[in-house]
């Protein structure tokens, strides 16, 4: 067989298993989605209207960078799929990365580097308007 | 102490954001960016400064505008 003749066949091959391919991203997604969605009910309850203890804050990190490592891999995935074929599902590439940017944003929020103590003089500016 | 209008506009939209459907989850996010960067621009900080000043202040807005509990499911989360 030439060079041609086995990219042909290995286009075939391809073809044949991308649907199976569309639909473990498309589960992976959904997956995802299921799971960001029970982080955030109890990091509503935990963290941001309840009294979230040093336990609290460090499972919180902890659930977030699990989610945003799974986020990010889904992103470079769903670069390996057409609009079209992301759609058939219905998954839209920009949702899965506003998803990732809204975890991100919470991690930024709760785990950063900045001191209370500097924190408070932002707020007593905000709140008292200073700023 | 009063809360400006812009932090009460930056809660807004965090909460749409964090809880509207996957497909509106692009749109949610673009009016939080607009509603962050206009809060920097009015404050004069930076936004990683203000988002993080004023994530405890969002608990205590939620329960001020009395929003609907989050529901949950069987398993209690």
């Amino acid at each position: 067989m030439t060079r041609e003749q086995w990219a042909w066949v290995e286009g075939l091959i391809r073809d044949v298993s991308r649907p199976e391919e569309g639909n473990i991203f498309a589960r992976r997604v959904f997956q995802w989605d299921l799971a960001v969605r029970q982080f955030q009910k109890v990091e509503h309850e935990r963290i941001v209207v309840g009294t979230p203890t040093d336990v609290d804050f460090e499972a919180h990190a902890r659930c977030l960078q699990g989610l945003l490592t799974i986020g990010n891999a889904l992103v470079m995935a769903s670069r390996e799929f057409q609009p079209e074929e992301l759609a058939r599902f219905g998954i839209r590439r920009e949702e899965i990365g506003a998803y990732v940017e809204a975890l991100e944003q919470s991690f930024r929020e709760w785990h950063h580097g900045l001191s209370e103590e500097y924190l408070d003089k932002v707020r007593q500016a905000l709140f008292s308007g200073e700023a | 102490m009063a809360r400006p209008e812009y932090i009460a506009r930056i809660h807004a939209a965090k909460y749409d954001l964090r809880f509207c459907g996957r497909a509106e989850k692009p749109e949610m996010l673009r009016r939080y960016k607009a509603a962050l960067a206009e809060a920097c621009r009015i404050s004069g900080y930076a936004a990683p400064e203000l988002e993080a000043a004023i994530a405890r202040d969002f608990g205590e807005w939620v329960k001020q505008e009395r929003l609907p509990k989050l529901p949950l499911n069987p398993r209690g989360i």
